[in-house]
């Protein structure tokens, strides 16, 4: 990170991004800014070319190599698992060239899979009529029907009551002291729903406290990981929930602006998120001394172009500046020196989903849901091989069997591991099913991780060594490649278990004993850091099925 | 009350907002902790994660691995520098590097003067046991500018080269680009040293811990061992240089990290342009001039001859016969030594430099103005201001060091204003450019004297205690017709007004100005 690029990001401030001007300039040339364009953008913001160039071949949107591409088959690990996409793409191979078809990692459409990505939309192929549709555009096609249900209380699934419901509301808290507000969201302990748990209310005093005249809230809705869908919920069908919990936040921490970064994979939420903000400000809920409470606050979208780490805080933060998303060291923490080099949060959709909750009926309501450590309830996304995939809000401290068995149905074929909590999260054996319960403590005490709570199923069917080859390729090609052990670490994990899989070399366990060591002690973030859990969930519970590709030196074949 | 942390079970004081490397440094020596991306004028930037430590809350108790660069070290905290967990990591972060490094040390320019090689060996790995992999060993090497070169199969992607590009020169010409284990270094839109925008500071090379980016001198090769400390006679700066010498001869330049004016940074001509000092068009001996025409002469004979024409003009005609002139481009010792020996040994105040033509309504305005022809600040205030007006100054090319450090104080958004008839860099920069017509510095002066005094931002209880003549000056200033200043400059007096009061409210503010100013008075 540079403060430099930072500061004078800021000089143009978030409305006119150089991140957002890079991807105007990549739509306008097939997919890739022009050098004539990043020479351009470098001289309005004063900034480097090579820094335009460095950000530019960064993203998967905005590299050379996407030029030309038209469609984008999903390749995240639940459609992975479902086994639908070589199929998708030899069909869409004989509709394009192989050099128009492109991938893109998760479009949370793992509740029914066969995804693809194609002119701004995304569809699952579920049959040969079906692609056929999708192609030439059929708006039916498009929509996507999963299961949406709580087990409990209902805090983010619950119905939204309309704009007059939540203006009324919003004002009723602008009317109050912000301190008071803030008190009350802190008293409902929400933890960050993004994977680390922290408490949001705790976070927002530290940037309330922060002297500045400019701070930033920013929505982090890059859910990046493969088989998670739960933001893209909210975001596409709760959206006023989540603008809601901007605006408090901002009200709270007095903020002015907003900032949604949306990941480019979700095209459906722009335009609803675009219309609540409108419903907003038609409420007179947006600008200049809103309520006439003193507050000045507005929203800015930002899209995301394809990249896992921008959902780490720090490397979006960069991200909306222009600036590489590498992730930066801490301190300066966000809420101290974010956005701009101004203070700022960054909470999860889900996070800021909570928030009318919050507001409606106290944070002592809130935090009598769920257990003692984990408050409130969280959403839960199942892919299609349960009998009843979809999205569901349990109470914290609900047991995983319940989820899986009496919500999800079952599964619809037999399933040896659940892999739960996204790339990072642990891979969880079927057999430990029973001993959980979707809290952090009990994932944490279970050596998993409950992370975001997605569920992906690995059949019975499917190599655990497949899996781990295809885990590790990801987070290969997701590293930011900033620190070492992780840019270097992971790759050659990664060519270590292809190569052992294809049978050419069995890998030293010694060896690789070091390498997991290396990433998880010396990652400058979690996602070098986190990468080994659920190899050594893999190594733990499925030593038989793996112990063929190892050895104690490790030996070529 | 002094606070204490332990490093390897033994007390140390620390030191507020110090982080665990610094005090692990200045407790137990400067290469107590190895790293590789941690550079002295770079910040902490956390990238290779060699100098992690332990640390634990309790003497020998549980810890957590922390990168000490950028951890800050807090009170009561049991740090252990070197345990056997540190010690594994370490060794495999280095192996690592090694699967993606040529393994020709003996060949290399750096060979015995590189950091990955000292780190290395320190840790102590004996072999690479991964199996083959991709590698970027086949990457090519950048021979095409007259200084700087590059050989990125042995970069290590340390960002060393790319933050010294930012954070101390403040051109940005260097960056990462692609991703994960793809990423590497690129100079420009991934052009060659030539055609990028590269000023040719040598900051990356003297910063690159390889040799993936180094000089045409290789002027980090060990071979140069003999080093000497000087000042660069470029411009007044002032730079220290230490030059590295083999038999006399020049080898390369380096800035010292611990040199007060220029904290290991230095300019293209300080660092590079020295091949004159050997160049055929130098003269290589004393000339005498006889019969019109120069002729080759020993020291002595020079020395014997000057001293007699001197002695003869001096009874002849007076010692006021004589006159001296000096250079700029000579050592502040030289020009000393110069006036001395005119006003002592000659007898005579006929000595001048050639500063005389660039710097005479300097001496004399500020000698008027504040008591001495000189400086009022040093150059290490501008960490300390909040505001600074630059005149008729092109510090970023004519002064490059400084003018690196005024860039990097405007790129912070501070105040900045640049009265200046060119967009020079530190124009583009700035918040505020005033673009006047050339000659014109007075009228736009003026006009930001008029507005402080008018908005009612001078500082009266200053103007009572430490000036004389204001209400006469105040008199002249308001008599000014603006709607005459505004047309004779160029300059929109809105413009000229927000600057002034820009400069006014701003607690501390630093005026620098040029030759432009002064030269105009010729
Ligand atoms: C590799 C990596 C990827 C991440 N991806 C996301 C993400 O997609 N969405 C998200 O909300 N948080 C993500 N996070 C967590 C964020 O860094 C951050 O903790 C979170 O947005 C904070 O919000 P919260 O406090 O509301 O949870 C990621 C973290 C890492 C290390
Ligand atoms: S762990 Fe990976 S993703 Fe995180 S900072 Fe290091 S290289 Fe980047
Ligand atoms: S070129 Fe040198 S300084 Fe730059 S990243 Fe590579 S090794 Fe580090």
């Amino acid at each position: 990170m540079s403060k430099n690029l930072g500061d004078l990001g800021g000089r143009k401030g978030v409305q006119e991004n150089l991140f957002s001007k890079i991807g105007e300039a990549a739509m306008a040339t097939e997919g890739s800014p022009s050098p004539e364009e990043m020479d351009r953008l470098a001289d309005e913001f004063l900034v480097g070319k090579a820094n335009v160039y460095g950000t530019a071949t960064f993203y998967d949107f905005l590299k050379p190599e996407n030029r030309g591409k038209k469609v984008y088959v999903c390749n995240g690990s639940a459609c992975l698992c479902a086994g639908t996409q070589e199929g998708l793409i030899a069909d869409l191979k004989t509709r394009f060239d192989e050099s128009e078809i492109g991938h893109m990692t998760c479009l949370g459409r793992c509740h029914e899979n066969g995804a693809f990505h194609y002119e701004g939309k995304n569809y699952s192929a579920l049959g040969e009529g079906q692609l056929g549709a999708a192609l030439k555009g059929a708006d039916e096609i498009n929509v996507d029907r999963y299961e949406i249900c709580a087990s409990g209380e209902a805090v983010l699934t619950a119905n939204f009551e309309g704009m007059d419901a939540y203006a009324t509301l919003l004002k009723g808290v602008l009317a109050k002291e912000s301190a008071d507000v803030l008190e009350e969201v802190k008293a409902a302990g929400i933890r960050g729903r993004g994977g680390a748990g922290f408490p949001m209310g705790v976070k927002w005093e530290f940037a309330r406290n922060a002297e500045s005249d400019l701070k930033f809230i920013i929505c982090n809705a890059d859910e990046g990981d493969p088989g998670a869908y739960s933001d893209r919920y909210l975001l596409e069908q709760r959206p006023h929930s989540v603008l809601f919990g901007m605006i408090i936040a901002g009200y709270c921490m007095k903020a002015q602006w907003g900032v949604l970064y949306i990941r480019a994979e979700y095209p459906e939420s722009f335009p609803i998120v675009e219309a609540a903000i409108q419903d907003f400000r038609d409420a007179g809920l947006l600008g200049e001394d809103i309520n006439g409470a003193g507050f000045d606050f507005d929203f800015k979208i930002v899209q995301g172009q394809g990249s896992y780490i921008c959902g780490e805080e720090t490397a979006l933060i960069s991200s909306i500046e222009g600036q590489r998303p590498e992730v930066r060291v801490r301190p300066p923490f966000p809420a101290q020196k974010g956005l701009f080099n101004k203070p700022t949060i960054v909470n999860n959709v889900e996070t800021l989903a909570t928030v009318p909750y919050v507001i409606k009926n106290g944070g002592a309501a809130y935090a009598a849901l769920g257990t003692e450590k984990s408050n409130g309830t969280k959403l839960v996304s199942l892919d299609s091989y349960f009998k009843r995939p979809g999205i569901y809000e349990v109470d914290m401290g609900t047991p995983l069997a319940t989820v899986v068995n009496d919500l999800g149905g079952g599964f619809t074929e037999p399933v040896k591991a659940l892999h739960i909590g996204g790339p990072l999260g642990g891979i969880v054996p079927s057999e430990k099913i029973d001993e959980l319960t979707i809290d952090f403590e009990s994932f944490n005490v279970g050596g998993f991780l409950l992370g975001h709570a997605s569920v992906v199923c690995i059949p019975e069917s499917f190599s655990i060594m497949t899996y781990l080859e295809k885990l590790m390729e990801f987070a290969a090609v997701e590293s930011c490649g900033k620190c070492f052990p992780c840019r270097l670490g992971t790759k050659r994990a990664h060519e270590m278990l292809e190569s052992a899989n294809k049978g050419n070399y069995k890998i030293d366990t010694e060896l690789f004993d070091d390498l997991l060591h290396t990433l998880e002690e010396g990652s400058l973030c979690a996602h070098g850091g986190g990468i080994p859990l659920p190899v050594k969930n893999a190594l733990q519970y499925f030593g038989e099925e793996l112990k063929q590709f190892f050895s104690k030196e490790g030996s070529h074949v | 009350m002094s606070k204490i942390a332990y490093l390897n079970n033994k007390p140390h004081e620390i030191e507020a907002g110090e982080t665990m490397i610094s005090f692990a440094r200045r407790a137990l020596g400067s290469d107590s902790i190895p790293t590789l991306c941690d550079a002295p004028n770079l910040e902490p930037f956390g990238s290779c994660r060699v100098c992690s430590v332990d640390v634990a809350l309790e003497k020998d108790g549980p810890a957590k691995t922390f990168a000490s660069c950028h951890t800050p070290v807090a009170e009561g905290q049991y740090i252990y520098t070197d345990s056997k967990n540190v010690q594994r990591l370490r060794k495999n972060i280095i192996e690592l590097v090694l699967t993606d490094h040529p393994l020709d040390c003996l060949t290399c320019e750096v060979n015995g003067n590189c950091e990955l090689q000292t780190v290395a060996a320190r840790v102590g790995i004996n072999s690479v046991r991964y199996p083959e992999g991709e590698t970027h060993l086949d990457r090519e090497k950048d021979l095409s500018h007259p200084y700087m070169t590059s050989d990125f199969s042995k970069c290590i992607n340390c960002y060393r080269c790319v933050r010294a590009c930012d954070e101390v020169q403040g051109e940005f010409v260097l960056s990462m680009a692609g991703r994960g284990f793809d990423s590497h270094i690129i100079k420009g839109l991934d052009q060659s040293f030539e055609d990028s925008p590269c000023v040719s500071c040598g900051a990356c090379s003297q910063a690159c811990p390889t040799a993936a980016i180094s000089d045409v001198f290789q002027s980090k090769s060990i071979a140069n061992t003999q080093k000497t400390r000087t000042v660069c006679t470029y411009c007044g700066v002032g730079c220290n240089l230490e030059v590295a010498t083999s038999g006399g001869d020049i080898k390369g330049i380096q800035a010292p990290f611990d040199a007060e004016v220029n904290q290991g940074h230095t300019c293209l001509k300080g660092r590079f342009a020295f091949k004159f000092y050997k160049h055929d068009d130098r003269i290589r001996s004393p000339l005498i001039k006889r019969d019109g025409v120069f002729e080759e002469a020993t020291w002595d004979e020079a020395y014997d001859y000057i001293a007699s024409r001197f002695r003869g003009y001096q009874k002849e005609f007076g010692p006021d016969s004589l006159a001296g002139i000096s250079s700029a481009r000579c050592t502040n010792e030289e020009n000393y030594l110069m006036q001395k020996f005119f006003r002592t040994i000659v007898g005579t105040n006929n000595i001048d430099g050639c500063a005389r033509v660039c710097h005479s309504p300097t001496a004399l305005g500020m000698q008027r103005v504040f008591g001495t022809g000189a400086a009022t600040n040093s150059i290490d205030d501008i960490k300390d201001t909040d505001a600074i007006l630059v005149i008729g100054a092109n510090a970023t090319e004519a002064h490059p060091v400084t003018g690196a450090k005024l860039k990097q104080f405007e790129m912070s958004g501070r105040t900045s204003i640049v009265i200046d008839p060119r967009r020079t860099e530190l124009a583009r920069y700035a918040t505020h450019h005033l673009q006047l017509r050339p000659g014109t510095n007075v009228a736009v002066l003026n006009m930001m004297m008029y507005y402080i005094i008018k908005e009612g931002f001078a500082d009266q209880s200053f103007i009572d205690d430490r000036t004389e003549g204001y209400e006469d000056f105040c008199d002249a200033l308001f008599k000014l017709d603006i709607d005459e200043m505004e047309s004779i400059s160029g300059v929109d007096r809105e413009l000229v007004k927000s600057a002034a009061v820009a400069y006014a409210t701003a607690p501390n503010a630093m005026s620098f100005h040029g030759l432009g100013v002064p030269e105009h008075s010729q």
